[in-house]
């Protein structure tokens, strides 16, 4: 059973020591949350995991894997996948062909006689489409397949990232303030969206969120980051009602429920 | 499923038919130079095909394929003229070199995006041309290299005739090569870079690899059309590839359709027949039309005259079938994720 284990991550961007000493777990089907004000340092956290930005000391595990080896492009077959919280999207691109590309890596493990064989690609291509297709369903994204991601509302945009990270089978995803921007009832659908992931779908979800609703009511434990560093750590009950976590979130928005 | 598949073999039928008229017709509707200017309109296309994989598809901006076209036209110089190879046969060698050329020069140059980028491929159109001069035991210095032209195996056809054959088929085989390639998940591949490059490498693809696949790609169809260009004028100087052919190949590719399939033929026929054209319409000042005529196309067409037929073709078909088309799909309340519900339901319970 793969678990992710974070050891003392520490990245310095010039004079802002954005993570330090930072250290936690992510076990096997758990939905872990990752919280903090805005610059606490979550996004940095999910990018060095995704080979995004080196950091500057520090280890990262997967199962047997040491991450911080591994090819930016080499992760997802490591099978974490992540989103972004732009929604970083093809935007030329249909709906349809944004998931196909998360299934690049799709077919890549059978070595080299199914890169050149024709037919092997075929049967490879054909997968894809299957696969695609049962995400676009569990997503409900049916009837906006084949539109222009760019042409769609961002909340759905924010679906469409998450699907296609979901395309690839990842074991854990990373989804990076998935609730920005959406309404109230989007809020409510991805919180039932992120419970089914981890049910229905047996994938591991480290949530960095800002919305605490979400976080609190999705997560079976929360990691709380203030300024690089890991204040608390427990369950949401017992985030909730740590004084260090209410007081860093003086003054920034009081945590709901 | 079967819909849709039978629906693109009637497509690709009806486009194939369309082609081999284009390429059997031609030759017999006028003589002598028009041939010839149908013969570059060919090898044009080939070559805005190959900057339009690499530009167009991937998003890597090319001042510089003039640089690729000339050493596949100096490969099958030299080679005919050195080495008495028949033209055809240098064909896949000069292709090959401008490739290995495009894919060697990509490896430094994917440091580089943009503005950048296209600074670096500029100062290859223009040292090529330099270089060739300079190299005169092989490419004949500033005279360059007088190639006999190739005869026609066929009774029944000039020469010119034959030559407008010949790079017609080279020209099928290689843009329905590039169709095979584009669409599938290597094609893909070439887009998704060129729209989100972070959002791809993290979908796991390896964006060097494909940035130097689509520079050798590109190169090697310039350089096909450069070993074209060479037998068919039978003549090859430094100076038929000045810094002019590979912003025409631009232009052509622009005014076309950028990263579209069909775009690169009508940026070739703009490209081949707009300075005669100009010359028509003023002898004074030829490029002052040419910039004229560009102009107002940009203007009308912006994403090119591809694109420009795709929009009116949709519109005029909704004109046809009338509202039913959109009804299908509007009409249909968008699932969403509380339908998911009774599958998240017993999950959770359990
Ligand atoms: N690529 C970068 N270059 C410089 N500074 C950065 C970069 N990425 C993040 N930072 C800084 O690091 C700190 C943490 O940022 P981030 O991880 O994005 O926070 P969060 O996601 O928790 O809002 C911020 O002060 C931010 O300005
Ligand atoms: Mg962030």
């Amino acid at each position: 059973m793969p678990k992710l284990e974070v050891r003392g991550l520490t990245k310095r961007f010039g004079g802002i020591l954005a993570l330090e000493d930072v250290s936690f777990d992510v076990e096997e089907g758990e939905i872990v949350g990752l919280i903090g004000p805005n610059g606490a340092g979550k996004t940095t956290v999910l990018n060095c995991i995704s080979r995004f930005v080196p950091p500057d000391h520090g280890a990262i595990a997967y199962g047997q894997r040491q991450i911080l080896r591994l090819a930016r492009h080499d992760v997802v077959k490591a099978g974490i996948a992540r989103t972004f919280q732009q929604a970083e999207l093809f935007k030329t691109m249909t709906v349809l062909d944004n998931l196909l590309i998360g299934l690049h890596t799709e077919g890549q493990l059978g070595g080299i006689a199914s890169r050149f064989s024709v037919p092997a690609r075929w049967r490879t291509e054909r997968r894809r489409h299957l696969r695609a297709a049962e995400v676009i369903e569990f997503l409900g994204l049916r009837d906006v397949q084949h539109q222009v991601a760019s042409s769609l509302p961002f909340g759905l945009q924010k679906r469409v990232d998450v699907a296609r990270a979901l395309a690839s089978t990842p074991r854990l995803i990373l989804l990076d303030e998935p609730a920005s921007g959406l309404s109230h009832e989007e809020v409510d659908e991805l919180r039932q969206l992120i419970v089914s992931m981890r049910n229905d779908l047996k994938v591991t979800v480290l949530l960095v969120e800002h919305h605490m609703g979400l976080v609190m009511a999705a997560s079976d434990r929360v990691v709380v980051l203030d300024f690089g560093r890991t204040i608390a750590e427990g369950t949401p009950q017992q985030v909730q009602a740590d004084r260090k976590v209410i007081e860093a979130y003086l003054g920034e928005e009081r945590p709901a429920v | 499923m079967g819909g849709i598949w039978q629906r693109a073999r009637v497509s690709s039928l009806a486009w194939l038919g369309a082609a081999l008229l284009l390429i059997i017709v031609p030759p017999w509707m006028a003589g002598g130079y028009r041939i010839f200017q149908f013969t570059f309109v060919v090898i044009y296309l080939i070559a805005i095909l190959g900057l339009n994989i690499v530009t167009g598809y991937n998003g890597q901006f090319s001042l510089g394929h003039g640089a690729f076209y000339a050493v596949g036209a100096y490969v099958t110089g030299a080679l005919m003229y050195h080495a008495g190879t028949p033209y055809w046969a240098t064909i896949p060698l000069a292709g090959l070199t401008a490739g290995l050329v495009g894919f060697l020069f990509a490896i430094p140059a994917l440091r580089l995006s943009g503005l950048y980028l296209a600074l670096a491929t500029l100062a290859l159109a223009i040292s090529v041309p330099q270089i060739l001069k300079k190299w005169e035991s092989v490419t004949g210095g500033v005279q360059g290299l007088v190639l006999t032209k190739p005869h026609s195996p066929i009774g029944a056809l000039t020469s010119d005739q034959w030559l407008f054959y010949f790079t017609a088929v080279v020209a099928l085989v290689l843009y329905i090569a590039a169709w095979v390639v584009l669409r599938s998940s290597v094609g893909r591949a070439f887009v998704a870079i060129r729209d989100n490059e972070v959002a791809a490498e993290a979908a796991g693809i390896p964006i060097a690899r494909f940035k130097t696949l689509a520079f050798g790609m590109s190169a090697f169809y310039a350089g096909i059309a450069g070993s074209l260009s060479a037998f068919v004028v039978a003549y090859v100087a430094p100076d038929s590839f000045d810094f002019l052919l590979s912003l025409n190949l631009v232009v052509g590719m622009v005014v076309g359709g950028t990263g579209t399939i069909i775009g690169p033929a009508l940026g070739a026929v703009f490209i081949e027949f707009l300075p005669s054209y100009s010359q028509d319409i003023s002898r004074a000042a030829p490029g002052v039309v040419e910039g004229v005529v560009l102009v107002v196309f940009m203007y009308l067409m912006p994403t090119g005259v591809a694109g420009f037929l795709a929009t009116a073709g949709r519109k005029a078909l909704s004109l046809v079938r009338g509202r039913t088309v959109n009804h299908g799909a509007a009409g249909a309340v968008p699932p969403t994720l509380a339908d998911q519900e009774p599958r998240a339901g017993p999950g959770e319970g359990g």
